[in-house]
């Protein structure tokens, strides 16, 4: 019984991570039909924003702050530069970009900090743990699950309450009619990509948090199998790509607990085989299909 | 507009179209499908970019804008299909054609029917229905020109009837001026000031509807010599 | 056959020929050189048209971006290493293999030969579930299995060693028979490329369901496309095992496969030519930028010891300006015999016309 709520604990805090990138992911897919693979670089960017900034000693409330700022930033300086160029081109033409965008950044920050991974010097209350009732909960778990619902529910609203938000719903359903209103356009994928890059800089805090250690290469398999989140979740649905997280998040805890030792390095793999199985009877997803972000 | 030439790619949709529309009037644009029509009315607004051509409008010369400027100087384009926004509500998408609250109610007055569906998703609206709001979606930023294409598409006999009907009103109501495309030539031909005749890309023929019924608009339509 | 039959046929080898003309002059260009670092450019360079054509073969065909080719070249070099490596010395490197393979000890070729067929039969099992899915979903699978063959290589220790890295690997790779096979993938390619399966899967491209729709077994054809593309992969691997004496798994991983889809995208998707080619520009192109790397760069007020990296950024920089600029690679729609002589085969020089 102790170990099951361990592992529903651990699974939300992992699902929270794979949600958060996933529905980033499926905002920029349904707009634009875009698979954004530098989405994972959002993230590591999110990292070693937080290792730069920790290393100079600010405190960690601006710290929580300016990293989703800074990656939303980031997203819109690549579409800006990127993907604004080759607005409207086929899907192989648009992945085949951002692999590369990728890849870049991926080498850049190889070039410009290191290829070796950095610490991060967290603030000593990431340690702490809750008690509740007769279990020992590490509160930072609880935080990331507090903070992911938060920010679902806020993402919600603004979808659906304001201006923006209703646009953007929109541009996923037919863009070019959008143009038609006389709404910009370009302003509202420019927003979407900021929206995927703050729930990006969200995750990688919630992430990092508990790993504490940033290389090159941590987004990208993450971002896989936020991808395959999207996939399972039905692309195209927002809701969707967030149960599909947590199920992935669960799953994986799940593997991890219930293989044998020497088989749990395994464990990813048998979370993305079993997926795979998943879509195989159900191409379209759990949320099937929908036309747009509902 | 004048000369207008307009491409998908290699393969040129609209010819040198040459094409007026006063204050005030109704025109038609006819012609059988792949005449160019649509092509003609997306170059306008600037969906289309025209390779060739000036496009002026209430004095200015919109050539080349994209389509957000051109639709917020005052166009407005019903597309073809009506392409609403099908899980929005009507609601939703009446207010992203723009305009105010008093425009909207003054809308919501002539198309009492959408005021009962307010909350429903567009894509559980009937055919007619659709057809309403898309209207009505395009004139909420109070256009001076609108530019309605093939809004009877689809839609039963009875309907017709209507949309016809609404179309010679709107001109009194709104203030509008209207350049519609349709291949429902007689119709057309009945509410309109003038016409043109497309016939693949080109303009074949013009002028009143008088006019275009005694010189045979079926042998411009169907290029019959 | 038919005369018709026999036609297409004779054609694409007639086609393969041309290609396999380059290249041996290619190699023999690195072997009369004779000085041992051209050689083993050219060497690199044979191996990468495998890598390459295995990937058009599917790629170029279907429509479908794979990014999971390296997970058949990581099972057909892992699989050649072990058939490979001294007897004596498996069982100190991996602790897990089966008698069987404990004592195996192949030829070359015979390895190489069995890699191709492992990896097929991976690209078999993998291809009844990934094929069935479609557009993004499709693409997105196959990345999917990048990272669960990256992570197998990783863990299953006992049979691949793991990130410590397989070594002990016999050097078996020659100029001569990395041509041989550098020219059977070109042949294979060309003729798939050709053949009925090849032409309805490429017409079926754009619209799979309408092809379906006609009778078209799109899905059949495509699981075709897979294997021999898995084949091929795996024998690259293979070929890449041999040459470079020690594999890991990031060599199986994304900067690899970053590489081989340049070379993919900027010779060319829609041929085979294409798929030469961009292994000759991009190979050509990494040997000419490394030896940079170590140079650094002292631009007076920026002093960079280590320009590790260049290369990649080269890379990146290539893909961009295929993408905003050509999309569509060197040789994006007729194969170099089809641009020589035509496509109705009366010799005449065309000047590359269309988009």
């Amino acid at each position: 019984m102790h170990e099951l709520v361990q592992n529903v604990i651990n699974g939300l805090s992992l699902g929270s991570t794979y949600a958060l990138l996933a529905l980033g992911l499926a905002l920029v897919f349904s707009i634009m039909g875009l698979i954004n693979f530098a989405h994972g670089e959002l993230f590591t960017i999110g990292g070693y924003t937080m290792w730069w900034l920790f290393d100079r000693g600010v405190p960690w409330p601006l710290v929580v702050v300016l990293t989703p700022l800074v990656c939303g930033v980031a997203a819109m300086l690549m579409e800006r530069a990127a993907f604004r160029p080759l607005r409207g081109a086929t899907l192989v033409t648009l992945l085949i970009t951002s692999f590369a965008v990728s890849y870049f950044l991926q080498t850049v920050f190889q070039i410009g900090i290191s290829a070796a991974p950095e610490g991060i010097e967290l603030p000593g209350w990431v340690n702490d743990t809750v008690h509740v009732g007769s279990y020992t909960i590490a509160s930072v778990k609880l935080v990331t699950t507090a903070v992911t619902l938060v920010a679902l529910v806020a993402l919600t609203l603004f979808l659906r309450r304001t201006r923006l938000g209703v646009s953007m719903r929109a541009a996923a359903e037919d863009f070019e009619v959008l143009r038609l209103m006389g709404v910009n356009a370009n302003r509202v994928v420019l927003f979407a990509f900021a929206v995927s890059g703050v729930l990006a800089g969200l995750a990688a805090l919630l992430f990092f948090a508990t790993t504490a250690a940033v290389d090159p290469t941590t987004g990208t398999p993450l971002v896989i199998n936020a991808f395959i989140a999207v996939i399972l979740g039905g692309l195209g649905s927002l809701p969707g790509a967030v149960v599909a997280g947590f199920v992935l998040g669960f799953a994986e805890v799940l593997f991890e607990s219930r293989l044998p030792g020497s088989a749990t390095a395994f464990s990813n793999a048998f979370v993305l085989l079993v997926i795979i199985g998943l879509l195989l009877v159900r191409p379209q997803g759990l949320l099937g299909r929908p036309a747009g972000l509902t | 507009m004048r000369g207008l030439e307009a491409r998908y790619g290699p393969i040129a949709a609209v010819r040198g179209v040459d094409l007026d529309v006063c204050r005030g009037e109704i025109v038609a644009l006819l012609g059988a499908n792949g005449a160019g029509k649509t092509s003609t009315l997306q170059a306008i607004v600037g969906l289309l970019p025209a390779r060739r051509g000036l496009v002026e409008f209430a004095g200015e010369d919109v050539s080349g804008l994209p389509a957000e400027k051109i639709v917020r100087r005052g166009i407005a384009l019903t597309p073809e299909g009506r392409r609403l926004f099908a899980t929005l509500t009507v609601a939703e998408n009446l207010a992203l054609g723009g305009g105010d609250e008093a425009t909207r109610e003054r809308l919501l007055e002539r198309f009492p029917v959408l005021r009962e569906r307010l909350d429903q998703p567009a894509g559980s609206l009937s055919g007619g229905e659709q057809q309403q709001l898309a209207i009505a979606r395009s004139l909420m930023s109070r256009p001076m020109l609108l530019l309605l294409d093939e809004p009877t598409l689809g839609l039963a006999p009875k309907l017709i009837a209507s949309v016809f009907d609404l179309i010679a009103r709107l001109r009194e109501e709104e203030r509008v001026s209207i350049l519609l495309v349709e291949q429902n030539v007689h119709r057309a031909l009945d509410v309109c000031d003038r016409a043109y005749v497309m016939r693949t890309g080109s303009v074949e023929a013009q002028g009143t509807p008088e006019e275009l019924r005694g010189a045979g608009v079926e042998r411009a339509y169907l290029g019959v010599a | 056959m038919t005369a018709a039959a026999r036609s297409w046929l004779a054609r694409a080898l007639a086609g393969s020929a041309l290609l396999a003309a380059l290249l041996g002059a290619v190699a023999l260009y690195g072997w009369q050189l004779a000085s041992a670092p051209n050689e083993t450019k050219v060497e690199h360079f044979l191996i990468n048209v495998v890598f390459v054509v295995g990937l058009q073969v599917f790629s170029g065909n279907s429509g479908i971006l794979s990014f999971g080719q390296m997970a058949f070249a990581g099972v057909g070099a892992y699989t050649a290493s072990i058939l490979t490596i001294d007897p004596l010395l498996k069982p100190t490197l991996l602790t897990g293999l089966p008698h069987t393979l404990e004592n195996a000890h192949l030829s070359f070729l015979s390895a190489t030969l069995v890699a191709g067929a492992v990896a097929g039969c991976v690209a078999l099992v993998t291809g009844l579930a990934i094929l069935r899915l479609d557009g993004a979903s499709a693409v997105i699978a196959i990345l999917s299995l990048l990272l669960i063959a990256d992570v197998v290589f990783d863990a299953w220790i006992g049979v691949t060693r793991g990130a410590g890295g397989l070594y002990a690997i016999p050097d078996e790779s020659r100029l001569g028979r990395l041509l041989v096979f550098a020219i059977a993938a070109v042949v294979a390619a060309r003729v798939f490329k050709d053949s009925r399966s090849g032409l309805l899967l490429r017409g079926s491209r754009e619209d799979a369901f309408s092809a379906a729709s006609v009778g078209v077994p799109v899905r059949a054809y495509r699981m075709r496309a897979w294997v021999l593309s898995g084949i091929l992969s795996g024998v690259a691997g293979a070929l890449l095992a041999f040459w470079l004496g020690t594999i890991s798994p990031t060599n199986f991983f994304l900067a690899p496969t970053f590489a081989i889809v340049v070379m993919f995208i900027v010779g060319g998707m829609n041929t085979v030519t294409g798929a030469v080619a961009g292994a000759g520009v991009v190979t050509l192109v990494q040997e000419l930028v490394r030896p940079h790397e170590d140079q650094g760069l002292d631009l007076g007020v920026v002093d960079v010891h280590r320009l590790t990296g260049l290369t990649q950024l080269v890379l990146v920089a290539l893909i961009l300006l295929v993408m905003y600029v050509r999309r569509e690679g060197l040789f994006g729609r007729r194969e170099l015999d089809e641009l020589l002589f035509g496509t109705d085969g009366s010799p005449r020089l065309t000047r590359f016309r269309g988009r």
